[in-house]
């Protein structure tokens, strides 16, 4: 179990990370820290996590992805959620889990446009 | 003939009559109930045994199964989740482990078995193997299945979804919103977001007759739930008296997207998504430009 | 008065028991042919209830059972722990509660997530917790 790792893998100017049902709570802060120092690494401007492999994200988990949000924005690149299950978000709304700082789209391909267009919003001056 | 002497013969026939009565007992339980799957598994899960309901049940003949591994009659969803080797595992653990699912026939047809797993140990507690009993349940299981899928059908049927434009749906909504109904628009919502690929829904109330504060609760959980998944939503019909019900009664919609009627929710999505698009890398004119 | 069945009692006193909790929860919740929705809420709940127990109090029991209740079928989850026990129910029940950061909605959020929630804590002693959703 401690060998798991979640591979990181560069799309470009991008860091894009599948996250698959079952993890650990040791394995998701493991996760954390290299996404963290990968961000540092590769000087990428943003971070895609996808989700649509999770069939239940609990406050653990909420706190995760936010933190991770929290973060590499500190680090100047911008995280987006994407491909939550619909089950997901409703349980996450009922339950009043509150994600601050998190940027959703519904795929990556979306999520690859809000990224370039934040990132293109900042170039020119936008907030 | 002395006492003792006489009562050990008595004893050995009586001994001969139960042996007798319990093989034709034995006979009766295996192959006289052709609707119980009844056979014995190897500590592994290999079949060692096989009876008449066993054949009736999954087809297969005593040749085709005997020393092959269980597992072969799950199907492949199960065998991924490991069911076969969880339920031995339960069932040597606790006593018994009861359940029921689909099986795979020898045609490749399935049947729903309900099962009784128990095992099998030596007078030492050693495990020696299993005991399985089966019986098909499919007719019951296929109703129970046919009145989940009418139950869904009924949903999308009262809950039309419209695919107005490219990347917006609408969900006229007419009737009045209770907690059941709320909570299946919510559900349709989402989840037509996902089949169509779409990233903006719009909601016309201009159909219900009162919104009040649990209604509107209900639509702030959904507008919230659609913007975890990446996706905006538009409420559109408010009528003059529900926007002052809703001052009223303290609504606070600041954050939410309103417009009185359908075509200005349309103008207001459509311009959403434009947004998105408009800084593409590829110069578009007014012209050519695409949704 | 409901009668329970197919019972199922698990240990929790390792982060990987989480994952079979969370797992058999899910099991016993298709069984009754709970909806996806009712289903994913109800998952959401255990795992919150097992991570508080085992953060808590280390380690401790949860037990699984399905409910009949005239036509009505559901599935109930009772954690229990011999744990340092809560010292201010009504405190852990509010929003926002915490004293280290991984308590932070683990009640108020769990019991929103189910159809009965019921909580028993003794400073010193422990605390029970156990949950029922009801197929609709």
């Amino acid at each position: 179990m401690t060998s798991e790792r979640i591979p990181i893998l560069k799309m470009g100017e991008f860091l894009l990370v599948t996250i698959q049902g079952e993890m650990h709570d040791s394995l998701a802060t493991r996760l954390q820290t290299e996404l963290l120092e990968k961000v540092a690494n590769s000087d990428a401007r943003g971070v895609l996590l996808d989700i649509s492999g999770l069939d239940m994200v609990d406050s653990f988990m909420g706190r995760m992805l936010s933190t991770i949000a929290s973060m590499t924005r500190i680090m100047d690149a911008n995280t987006v959620v994407v491909g939550m299950q619909p089950a997901v978000a409703i349980t996450i709304v009922e339950m009043g889990l509150s994600l601050p700082g998190i940027l959703t789209a519904m795929d990556v391909e979306r999520g690859i446009e809000l990224l370039k267009n934040k990132n293109r919003g900042r170039l020119s001056g936008h907030g | 003939m002395t006492e003792p002497a006489k009562g050990k013969q008595e004893l050995a026939g009586q001994e001969q009559v139960k042996a007798e009565l319990d093989s034709q007992f034995m006979e009766f339980l295996l192959n006289g109930l052709s609707d119980l799957g009844i056979y014995m598994l190897s500590p592994t899960g290999l079949v060692q045994t096989w009876n008449r309901g066993a054949e009736i049940i999954k087809q297969y003949t005593a040749s085709d199964v005997i020393g092959k591994n269980f597992s072969m009659f799950y199907t492949e969803a199960d065998k991924q989740k490991n069911f076969p080797s969880f339920e031995l595992e339960e069932a040597a653990r606790k006593g018994k482990f009861e359940g029921a699912g689909w099986r795979v026939r020898k045609d490749g047809s399935r049947v729903w078995v309900e099962v009784l797993i128990a095992p099998l140990k030596d007078k030492n507690g050693e495990l020696k193997g299993f005991c399985k009993v089966a019986r098909d349940a499919t007719e019951k299981q296929k109703t129970l299945e046919l009145v989940e899928q009418q139950k869904k059908d009924l949903i999308e049927l009262s809950t039309p979804v419209i695919h107005l434009w490219q990347g917006i749906i609408a969900l006229p909504i007419v009737g009045t919103l209770d907690s059941t109904r709320s909570r299946i628009v919510t559900e349709r919502l989402l989840s037509a977001l996902v089949s169509s690929g779409c990233t903006v829904a719009i909601v016309d109330i201009s159909g219900v007759p009162t919104v009040d504060t649990v209604v509107a609760q209900h639509l702030m959980k959904t507008i919230d739930a659609a913007r975890l998944m990446g996706a905006e939503c538009i409420i559109s019909g408010i009528r003059p008296e529900i926007a002052q019900t809703m001052v009223h009664l303290g609504i606070d919609l600041s954050k939410v997207k309103t417009k009185s009627s359908m075509s200005r929710a349309l103008e207001e999505a459509m311009s959403t998504l434009r947004l998105r698009v408009i800084h593409d890398t590829v110069p578009k004119t007014e012209h050519g430009e695409r949704l | 008065m409901a009668s329970a069945q197919a019972t199922e009692n698990l240990t929790v006193s390792k982060e990987d028991d989480l994952v079979l909790v969370r797992n058999r929860a899910r099991y016993h919740a298709r069984q009754i042919g709970l909806g996806l929705v009712d289903e994913t809420k109800f998952v959401t709940a255990v795992s919150e209830l097992a991570r508080n127990m085992l953060t808590y109090a280390g380690a401790g029991q949860a037990l699984i059972e399905q409910l009949t209740s005239g036509d009505l079928k559901g599935v109930k989850m009772t954690f229990e722990d011999h744990g340092p026990g809560i010292a201010d129910l009504n405190l852990a029940l509010t929003d926002g509660y915490s004293t280290t950061k991984s308590l932070g909605l683990g009640l108020p959020g769990a019991r929103r997530l189910v159809d009965d929630f019921q909580i028993r804590s003794s400073l010193g002693e422990g605390t029970l917790v156990s949950i029922i959703t009801w197929k609709r």
